[in-house]
């Protein structure tokens, strides 16, 4: 599947709209400018699945700090926020780059991530992804290999932010290798 | 001349975001890094970590990949986003 569709990748400090809203949207443009047609919701009619997918910030880490937790009151060590990093040359591209893999492993019709970065409290949005397709398969599927490669090819970078102190975030060991899991 | 950036607790452990170095012809991602231990030895542990990631012209690269004048190298630990 190696035709164009609409590929929105946006990396921003502010809180976004989880709705379809934007992708809607884009498939909309996309169908005209490739048709030279009068706008239309003939797009919209091809779609039979939007999978979407939000990630927020937990108010309990693992590992790492459960440790840090050993000897001190829970309420010390309870995560506030996350500072995200990122190399801000490099990270739409790279998300970009993912999204292009997805849509030449399935048949999808369009897509959609947004990253947010800078200082993110407990509860708030941290990433959205939302991929649509004629059929749910296609679009579950993308999503999740969307996920598993924004955690492994993306130079963004997490730091848990406590009321007494700070630190990186490890990466976890199940992450480090989707490939395996997306082999065929 | 390469440009050279470092990211999240690599930026940290070096003091620095970015630094300019000299261009040695032939040279591979992994020698830099070498190079850049004796500019940097309160970092080696973190530079020679092994998990470092390098990115050359904003595209991931393998430690073996050669590097061109005017380059720009950026090194950072394992990536956490999603």
């Amino acid at each position: 599947m190696n035709q164009q569709i609409p590929i929105i990748v946006e990396v921003s400090q502010s809180d976004f709209d989880t709705s379809d809203a934007q992708l809607m949207r884009a498939l909309t443009q996309h169908e005209v400018s490739s048709t030279k047609s009068e706008p239309s919701d003939a797009a919209a009619s091809e779609i039979g699945a939007i999978v979407s997918f939000i990630g927020k910030v937990r108010g309990t880490e693992n590992a790492v700090d459960t440790k840090l937790m050993k000897g001190n009151s829970a309420n010390k060590w309870r995560l506030l926020a996350l500072e995200i990093e990122h190399y801000p040359e490099m990270t739409e591209s790279a998300i970009h780059r993912i999204c292009e893999q997805a849509a030449q492993r399935w048949q999808l019709l369009g897509c959609l991530v947004v990253h947010r970065v800078g200082y993110l409290a407990v509860g708030e949005n941290i990433v959205k992804v939302l991929v649509a397709s004629q059929h749910r398969h296609d679009a579950f599927l993308a999503t999740q290999f969307i996920m598993d490669y924004l955690k492994t090819d993306v130079p963004l970078w997490k730091k848990a932010v406590y009321r007494d102190g700070e630190h990186w975030i490890a990466a976890k060991a199940s992450d480090a290798t989707p490939d395996a899991k997306w082999r065929n | 001349m390469l440009m050279i950036k470092y990211f999240a607790s690599l930026r940290e452990a070096l003091g620095v975001a970015s630094e300019r170095v000299a261009f040695v012809n032939g040279e591979t991602v992994e020698q830099l890094l070498s190079r850049l231990v004796q500019q940097h030895p309160q970092a080696e542990l973190q530079l020679l970590d092994g998990s470092v990631r390098a990115a050359v012209n904003q595209q991931l690269v393998e430690s073996s990949h050669s590097l061109h004048e005017h380059d720009e190298v950026a090194f950072f630990p394992p990536v956490t986003g999603g």
